[in-house]
């Protein structure tokens, strides 16, 4: 089959690679039918993510149609059409139990790796390096899912593979960052990263009651996407965002932050360059500067949710200022599994329109370039949708 | 005084070893006239000292001795299983079940007089084959099983079982004699006591805590999570 490997910084290619076999009793095989370029699968591509081998098979975000399932797999029949959730889980360990489907106990295989980074394993995640279990991804013609009894949900007729794709993260992701702010109605929320998660982070937090919705970014097309989905935009690079989020919310900062950039942010005023050297020299894995200045325009007593990904170490985050304010910190892999239903209904019924993000649909055979427009944000690039 | 005295803790075959390499850097030494011949001529002589007397300073700072007590490696962990105590008992009161999620043991087959024998395939040793029987066996409350006397490779294992709100509580201890070299066992005692090298996961008790996730995996999930033999773009091969 033809797959999506990784190689190196910035060099990924499509290559023929041996089909996928079940390797367990609850494992499924999948043909791909529509998979996605993560924002987080650019930390890849950048070479920031460790323990990456030549040759993996990188994707997350993939659904298609069933092939091959093992003994132990009844929900699912050759055929079957499925959106494929990004984390792996086991479905019976306490965290998966308790609707914590990220922090699986079963899925990572490498979990005394993943103990030494971060003291405690998550679950493994599709093609996303062998500290998360080194699984293969979904950027391929055919890709092995295991506990597929638990993951994959059945796309109805009449949901399209444009509609049903996000589910597998970005959507849920959006969804769960919104969630997190634990709004009852009226607030302001602030978004920073207008990419598809920050975008779906603004429609989320409208669906759920926020009043309003501020956007931040810098690229132009991105801002006018947050505009239409209802955002006040703010480009960081024209205004102060702390200055402005303070007038729009009568002095107060807004009620809870939505981070959706991660490990990468650009601009950072002084702590730029020097955030950018460090992380070139490996001395802190992540670029914070939206995670700051977060931190410093929420309002005192708000709460700071975090979607774009960290997998490491970052310096100089004024954590005095978060302590002193009395702010709610909540992040993490999004629990994929516990928003597939709810999500898709929504969608059938029309209160959510997840094509609104995509941009580029392209072969599979056109991933190497579509990595690099993504990564470069160039030609409009919001989210692109690779088809095998 | 008594207690100053310090006893044999090199094995004959390395004391016979020692006196050889002793005596030949002492030769070569000899006739050298550079100030590394005196360095390399005390070498010689403690190493002809060490196959004498079978005292050796390096391995009584280590913990190696000679004795069975001295070699025996030590291990401790618990896990929380989300499966109930009588399940958990059930399962691991059928040693043969043990083949099922370890890495250390290849299989474990019950034989007449309620015996079990152990086989194992383990890197540095090859082939280990060892009988060993259940000691304790308290209902859903606590199982021990141990190697018979002068088993090729002694040791023995205590689970005690907790039910909690979260699980099944299990508290591992295991004691082995491993057949390697003292060095070897006094490094990994050694480990087992230094929290960073716990912490890098270089100790026997957390060896022993990778083979209580893998036990909770099958006894969770039914299965244990890999990535062996799956695809991908270089000799196939897999990494977990």
């Amino acid at each position: 089959m033809r797959a999506v490997t990784w190689h190196g910084t910035h060099d990924v290619r499509v290559e023929r690679v041996p089909d996928p076999e079940l390797l367990r009793p609850r494992d499924a095989i999948v043909r791909v039918t529509a998979t996605a370029i993560c924002g987080s699968d650019l930390h890849l591509y950048d070479g920031f993510i460790p323990t990456m081998k030549r040759g993996d098979i990188l994707g997350h975000e993939f659904m298609g149609e069933v092939v091959e399932v093992g003994p132990e797999v009844h929900n699912l029949r050759p055929g079957d059409r499925v959106v494929v959730p990004f984390p792996i889980a086991c479905g019976r360990c306490w965290f998966c139990r308790h609707d914590l489907w990220a922090l699986c106990d079963n899925s990572n295989p490498n979990a005394p790796l993943a103990e030494l980074f971060f003291g405690e394993s998550p679950s493994g995640i599709f093609g996303y390096s062998h500290l998360m279990g080194g699984y293969a991804g979904g950027q391929a013609e055919l890709v092995r899912v295991p506990f597929a009894d638990v993951g994959p949900l059945t796309v109805p007729e009449g949901v399209s593979d444009d509609q049903a794709l996000f589910l597998s993260d970005i959507l849920p992701t959006g969804w769960m960052a919104a969630e997190n702010c634990g709004l009852a109605g009226g607030e302001t929320v602030a978004v920073w990263g207008c990419g598809p998660v920050g975008l779906f982070a603004i429609t989320s937090a409208l669906a759920q009651g926020a009043e309003q919705v501020v956007a931040i970014d810098r690229v132009p097309v991105r801002l006018a996407r947050a505009a239409e989905l209802g955002a006040v935009t703010i480009h960081y690079e024209q205004e102060d965002p702390i200055e402005r989020l303070a007038e729009l919310t009568g002095g107060r900062g807004p009620d809870a932050c939505i981070e959706a950039v991660g490990m990468e942010a650009h601009g950072g005023g002084l702590l730029g360059p020097l955030d950018r050297v460090k992380q070139a020299a490996r001395l802190e894995t992540g670029r914070p500067h939206a995670l700051r200045q977060a931190i410093l325009a929420c309002r005192k007593g708000g709460t700071l949710s975090l979607a774009g990904v960290f997998g490491g170490f970052i310096d100089t985050v004024p954590i005095g200022a978060a302590f002193n304010k009395g702010l709610t910190f909540r992040m993490g892999q999004t629990h994929v599994h516990r928003y597939l239903r709810p999500l898709l209904e929504r969608i059938q019924r029309g209160e959510i329109d997840p094509t609104k993000v995509l941009t580029h649909k392209l072969s599979l055979d056109e991933a190497p370039g579509a990595y690099e427009m993504f990564r470069r944000k160039s030609d409009g690039c919001i989210k692109v949708v690779l088809t095998p | 005084m008594a207690g100053r005295v310090q006893r044999a803790n090199v094995g004959p075959l390395e004391r016979g070893l020692s006196l050889i390499i002793g005596a030949t850097t002492g030769s070569a030494a000899a006739r050298r006239r550079s100030p590394g011949a005196v360095l390399l001529g005390l070498t010689g002589a403690y190493l002809v000292y060490r196959g004498l007397t079978g005292r050796c300073a390096v391995y009584r700072a280590l913990g190696v001795t000679g004795s069975e007590v001295g070699r025996t490696v030590s291990a401790c962990s618990q896990i929380t299983v989300q499966r109930p105590a009588d399940e958990v008992y059930s399962y691991l009161r059928d040693l043969g079940n043990l083949a099922r999620f370890s890495k250390l043991v290849k299989s474990v087959e019950p034989l007449p007089g309620g015996l079990w024998r152990f086989r194992s395939s383990a890197p540095t040793v090859g082939s280990l084959v060892w009988d060993a029987r259940i000691t304790v066996a308290e209902e859903n409350r606590r199982i021990a099983w141990c190697s018979v006397e002068g088993a090729e490779l002694p040791g023995a294992v205590d689970v005690s079982l907790t039910e909690t709100p979260f699980g099944t509580e299990l508290h591992v201890d295991a004691w082995l004699v491993p057949p390697v070299a003292p060095i070897v066992t006094a490094l990994a005692r050694r480990a087992e006591r230094s929290r960073p090298l716990r912490r890098a996961g270089l100790s026997p008790s957390r060896l022993l805590q990778q083979e209580l996730r893998r036990l909770r995996q099958q006894l969770e999930a039914g299965e244990i999570a890999t990535v062996k033999g799956q695809s991908a773009a270089r000799a196939l091969h897999g990494s977990g």
